[in-house]
């Protein structure tokens, strides 16, 4: 059967529709939303951390002087007034210092009756040490302020309580260290929340992203057949190449622009990390819990794709080329059965159904973090939801290379076997007029040929 | 140099579209496929163009096997085809990569036939801003621009104004002239009549009547008789055994079953002294043969189809 001329008909609709307005705005729209969302996951931690801290030793003014007084109760008697007067001097403001003997409930009736006046209070307990920090009724100090104040006192009374226990300078910062904690199945890679998070997000963005693309560019390919037939433009292409040339043509086209998108996604991704890293240092310089975050999220994100090996990477990229010419097949079978525009949706309803379909088994053990094991095995090797699976599957290693193969050689079949059926058919029902064409013709004529 | 169209059929379950089908044109000119709405002209010019498989039979170009994929054929669909968003000069350039041409050919070329048919300021226009004829003159330059031996024209001057349908004339006439393989369908029998050398007329998809159509004319005879007097006549074609066909303030028309019965009346009106303006006595236009020849038809098959 003669293919000659798919070049040309690729490359036409290729050009075209990679000037249409479509695509383009489609593009623009696909690099801002994924580079927005990259960015945005970078600085989230960084955000919530920033906003919760409690660690950050300089307090910082924005604006008016946040407070008018502020009553240091140390009850353990570590610290001394000296000890708090630099850190405050910067809110120009002098501690009202009380040691061992301080009446904290007297302090805090106090505080009670006052405004822009604050309370923090040190004491001692069986397991270790208090700080509370005790505001006015009246709201005139924010709690971000009082947050501030009680980390400055936690840290100074921190370092006084370390230097009294005989540490030096160096002793002090190796304690002062971040110690991250991990645990995983014996053998298996360690896990935490932001590893969870990496593992159960990155699958299911992937499978989002990939059913868009396979199956909107799939309904593209059908569209195209469709408005050739019914415009009548088909006629004047088979005097010149074979139904099926125009089938490849145009599936490989489409194809491409998808597989073009798809790139577009992951380079959006990994420039919006990129860019957020930067950010979050300048946002969260001073914080370590927020730092800290960040950078383990950073790290899964980096382990996650420093995982990949070449054939991972290669593998996903021929998943979805053959994933979507499986759906395009069908799509361009759909869009040859047709002889009007308006019966393309409906022609194209119960493809749509087996796309969702496919697509929900493969998204949901990804949501569930893959504790769906039948689920997952079953979205690996049908062909309706291997295309949307098994990238996840492999980017999360749920799944180990001679896995894999063997559900691309599955997908792989199924592919030549749709290809087979298309070519059976295809040829005669490209031109076929009148009443929408039934899977039960279409089987009809591939049995009759 | 000929192309042969051998016992080709085509069946769709138990319809038959097209009943084997042969004819051959073996010097170039002009071959019209003829038939009512629905005959199976478009059925065979797609098994002709490969676009559809056949039952039976074959079509051979120049003694081989037919492939428009490889050979230089042009088509003009009855049903005009063309990217509505896309301009005018990168449709063409397509088309023409399509058929194999080479980057300057289709310059050259796509320059002639704009400048030929008038189209020249169109090039960069979407197919959608022009207008229906101009929209044609397009499809007939995309069924030209590969220069092709063989030329299939579906109604090629269906929706053309008297203008533009000359130019569409004057373009098929050079194409003779550079004795180019024509087959064309049409419903205007004038136009056939100007053009053609031989027909097949199809009905219910089966050839009803085939061969040169000079010939076929002859057969029939000059059975058409008009006349025009300054009198009543009606009597004396009476008495010839005459009855009108049809009566016009112009003339009547009779059909004689031999020339005869013609002389008769003319003899008969010059002796009764009757002033006459006209008397013509001709074969059977196209058209009547070809309403004469779908109702013996219908008539043998026991339909009752209007033509």
């Amino acid at each position: 059967m003669s293919t000659y001329g798919w070049k040309s008909i690729f490359g036409f609709t290729f050009v075209q529709t990679a000037k249409s307005k479509a695509f383009k705005i489609s593009s623009v729209i696909i690099i801002i939303l994924v580079f927005g969302m990259a960015l945005l996951a970078g600085l989230l931690p960084a955000i919530i951390g920033g906003n919760s801290s409690a660690g950050d030793s300089d307090i910082v003014i924005d604006g008016e002087k946040p407070l008018d007084r502020i009553y240091i109760a140390d009850t353990t008697g570590i610290t001394t007034a000296a000890d708090y007067e630099k850190v405050f001097a910067t809110l120009g403001l002098t501690p009202v210092f009380s040691g061992e003997q301080s009446d904290c409930a007297a302090l805090i009736e106090q505080i009670k009756g006052e405004t822009r006046s604050l309370l923090v209070t040190i004491s001692e307990t069986e397991d270790g040490y208090n700080i509370y920090a005790a505001r006015p009724a009246d709201s005139s100090v924010s709690s971000d302020t009082a947050n501030s104040c009680g980390s400055a006192v936690q840290q100074v009374f921190n370092l006084t309580r370390l230097t009294k226990e005989g540490l030096n300078g160096e002793q002090i910062t190796a304690v002062g260290k971040t110690i991250s904690f991990s645990q995983s199945i014996a053998g298996e890679p360690t896990e935490n929340d932001f590893a969870f998070f990496v593992k159960m997000i990155v699958p299911m963005l992937s499978s989002v992203a990939l059913f868009i693309l396979i199956f909107s560019y799939g309904q593209l390919v059908a569209q195209s057949i469709a408005q050739e037939k019914t415009s009548k433009v088909m006629e004047l292409l088979l005097t010149s190449v074979r139904p099926l040339a125009v089938v490849i043509g145009k599936i490989l086209a489409m194809g491409s622009l998808a597989l073009l998108q798809f790139i577009m996604i992951i380079l959006s991704g990994v420039l919006g990390m990129c860019v957020s890293m930067p950010l979050t240092g300048m946002m969260v310089a001073n914080s370590q819990d927020a730092s800290a975050m960040t950078q383990q999220l950073t790290a899964e994100i980096g382990k996650a794709f420093a995982d990949f090996s070449p054939i991972s990477i290669i593998m996903i990229f021929v998943i979805f080329i053959i994933g979507f010419i499986f759906f395009a097949l069908i799509a361009g079978l759909i869009g040859a059965s047709v002889s009007r525009m308006e019966d393309l949706n409906a022609a194209m309803q119960p493809l749509a159904i087996i796309g969702v379909l496919g697509f929900y088994l493969a998204y949901f053990p990804s949501a569930m973090g893959g504790e769906a094991g039948i689920m997952s095995t079953i979205s690996y090797y049908l062909p309706i939801s291997s295309p949307f699976a098994l990238p996840s599957a492999l980017l999360t290693g749920a799944m180990d290379i001679p896995q894999a193969l063997l559900a691309v050689a599955v997908l792989c079949a199924f592919t030549v076997l749709m290809a087979l059926l298309v070519a059976r058919v295809y040829e005669q029902i490209i031109l076929h007029n009148g009443n929408r064409l039934k899977l039960g013709d279409i089987i009809g004529i591939a049995k009759n040929k | 140099m000929s192309l042969e169209v051998k016992e080709i059929s085509k069946q769709y379950g138990a319809f038959t579209a097209l009943h084997p089908l042969s004819f051959k044109l073996s010097e170039p000119g002009v071959y019209a496929l003829l038939g009512t709405n629905g005959a199976g002209k478009t059925t065979a010019i797609r098994i002709i163009l490969g676009m559809l498989s056949r039952n039976s039979g074959e079509v051979l170009w120049h003694g081989k096997a037919l492939s428009p994929v490889t050979e230089k054929v042009g088509y003009l669909a009855e049903e005009r085809g063309l990217y509505p968003k896309y301009k005018i000069n990168e449709q063409l350039r397509y088309f023409a990569k399509l058929r194999g041409m080479q980057k300057d050919e289709i310059e050259k070329s796509m320059k002639y036939w704009f400048n030929r048919l008038e189209l020249r300021g169109y090039e960069d226009k979407r197919a959608e801003q022009l207008s229906k004829g101009n929209q044609q003159k397009v499809q007939m330059v995309a069924a030209l621009i590969s220069d092709p031996e063989l030329l299939i024209l579906d109604e090629p001057l269906s929706g053309l104004d008297p203008v533009n349908a000359d130019l569409f004339k004057s373009v098929i006439h050079e194409q003779i002239e550079k004795k180019k393989f024509i087959i064309m369908s049409c419903h205007q029998m004038p136009v056939i009549e100007e053009f053609c050398n031989d027909i097949t007329i199809l009905h219910h998809g089966s050839a009803v009547l085939q061969g040169n159509l000079n010939e076929i004319k002859k057969s029939y005879g000059r059975v058409n008789l008009s006349v025009k007097c300054d009198g009543d006549i009606l009597p004396l074609a009476a008495q010839c055994g005459l009855a009108p066909e049809e009566i016009t303030p112009d003339k009547l028309s009779f059909k004689i079953s031999n020339e005869a019965q013609a002389h008769q009346l003319l003899k008969k009106i010059v002796e009764s002294d009757i002033p006459l303006i006209h008397y013509e006595l001709r074969e059977p236009t196209l058209h009547e043969i070809f309403v004469e020849n779908i109702e013996r038809a219908d008539k043998e098959a026991g339909r009752s189809d209007e033509i």
